[in-house]
């Protein structure tokens, strides 16, 4: 069970603290990290560098899903201020499938999402193999443009170089700084579990407590059903007395068990996001798709060193005298070629690190 | 060659005949997309009309 198949960045574990702006230092190497998530399904997010606050969630959405007004998300969707109730119901909605997963008693189970649902599942079946489904419900989901985000990072990113600096890697790596862009929080999970072993009638929940599971083989009236899964949930949650969610049992026999959980507020499934490669000096290069990269599907970073704008009267000179006749642009390239062979024409005039080249091109080639 | 020490920093040439990315004054994007466009080659022009998402300009205020 992958949620990435749902385009998706997973988040490990479920956190309500993941918001669109949030700046992650991501150090795997990219060959590493496409293993780690193959491997696990997930990446972890480690270090958060920054949090940055983008605006316009008012314009972004039309005023729309309660944002007319707002300045702050995803904080007066989940408490208006006023009443203290929170107006999730507002928030943009999202779906996901059901995932499907199967696991032997001992084995690792690789799904990628801490819920406590599964494990309990797996525990009150018993068998030795099971086989399940989990899907996560009442979902929402929000989030900025790639745009917008990009831009508050550069700027973030000029005040604080010298963070940057400290951050870009020494061995020949590429650092990476992962943006979030949108998130995905659900409100609940039901999972179901099939035992496709035999039953053994015995049950734990969490770290070693015990459950008493009543005898589902006699439950053979609908009263003494429901009362079955009063116990069950009864007994699951006094077991349970982690804070995270609530779980009861909505369905039970001797070989399946079906439970809900739920979370006191919605929390952060998966999100979108895109990558920033930290190069060498501390600057910023191309913007990634996350997914795409850790799939194996984004093109190496380009490992191009940004140039600064700073024209200046030589510009306007320079541009104005290669509009003139496209030969002009032919006479620059060969006295680039001569010059400067590193140097593309089109960053020549304007980039302030081709200052002096510029000025050199003026005085040879325009006003000799 | 005073203008060689300058643009050491700038020797990490883009890939494939590409110029390299600028960061530009928010009020300067059109006109320098005009610019990769008239004067940085084929291979500008080519990334361009390929992937409008990773082209050269990023804006910044």
């Amino acid at each position: 069970m992958t949620i990435r198949g749902s385009q998706v960045m997973p988040v490990y574990p479920l956190t309500e603290d993941v918001l669109p702006g949030d700046v992650f230092l991501v150090t795997t190497p990219i060959q590493q990290q496409q293993q780690e998530f193959k491997r696990r399904g997930f990446l972890p997010l480690p270090q958060l560098v920054a949090r940055l606050h983008p605006s316009g969630v008012e314009d972004f959405y039309l005023s729309s899903h309660g944002t007319r007004g707002m300045t702050n998300p995803p904080y007066f969707w989940r408490f208006d201020g006023a009443s203290g109730t929170n107006m999730l119901s507002q928030m943009p909605r999202a779906a996901f499938p059901s995932y499907q997963f199967s696991t032997r008693t001992g084995a690792g189970l690789n799904i990628a999402v801490p819920i406590n649902a599964i494990p309990v599942a797996i525990n009150l079946v018993g068998g030795k193999r099971v086989e399940g489904s989990v899907l996560l419900s009442d979902a929402y989901t929000y989030g900025f443009d790639q745009a917008n985000l990009q831009d508050i990072l550069l700027e973030w990113a000029a005040k604080n170089s010298d963070l940057l600096e400290s951050l870009a890697p020494l061995d020949g790596g590429t650092n990476y700084l992962r943006m979030i862009s949108r998130v995905y929080l659900v409100g609940g999970v039901s999972v179901q579990v099939n035992s496709a072993g035999s039953f053994s009638g015995s049950a734990s929940g969490g770290a070693d407590k015990p459950v008493n599971l009543p005898n589902l083989e006699g439950t053979n009236t609908v009263e003494h059903y429901t009362s079955a899964l009063a116990s069950l949930s009864s007994a699951l949650s006094t077991a349970l007395s982690a804070p995270g969610g609530t779980i009861k049992v909505s369905s039970a026999s001797t070989r399946s068990v079906s439970l809900n959980e739920t979370f006191p507020r919605p929390l952060v499934v998966g999100y979108l996001g895109f990558d920033l490669p930290v190069l060498p000096g501390g600057e910023i290069g191309f913007p990634q798709d996350t997914l795409m990269r850790v799939k194996g599907g984004a093109a190496h970073p380009i490992q191009a060193i940004p140039l600064k704008h700073s024209a200046d009267a030589n510009s306007t000179v320079l541009r104005a005298w290669l509009k003139e006749d496209a030969a002009n642009i032919a006479k620059a390239n060969e006295w680039l070629a001569r010059n400067n062979p590193t140097a593309n024409l089109a960053n020549v005039i304007t980039a302030g690190e081709f200052r002096d080249l510029r000025k050199q091109m003026v005085e040879q080639l325009v006003k000799p | 060659m005073a203008g060689k020490s300058k643009t050491k920093k700038a020797a990490a040439k883009a890939p494939d005949g590409l110029p390299q990315p600028e960061i530009v004054p928010r009020d300067k994007v059109g006109e320098k997309v005009q610019d990769f466009i008239d004067f940085g080659g084929a291979k500008a022009v080519e990334a361009r009309e390929q992937d409008a998402k990773n082209w050269l300009v990023t804006a910044i205020n």
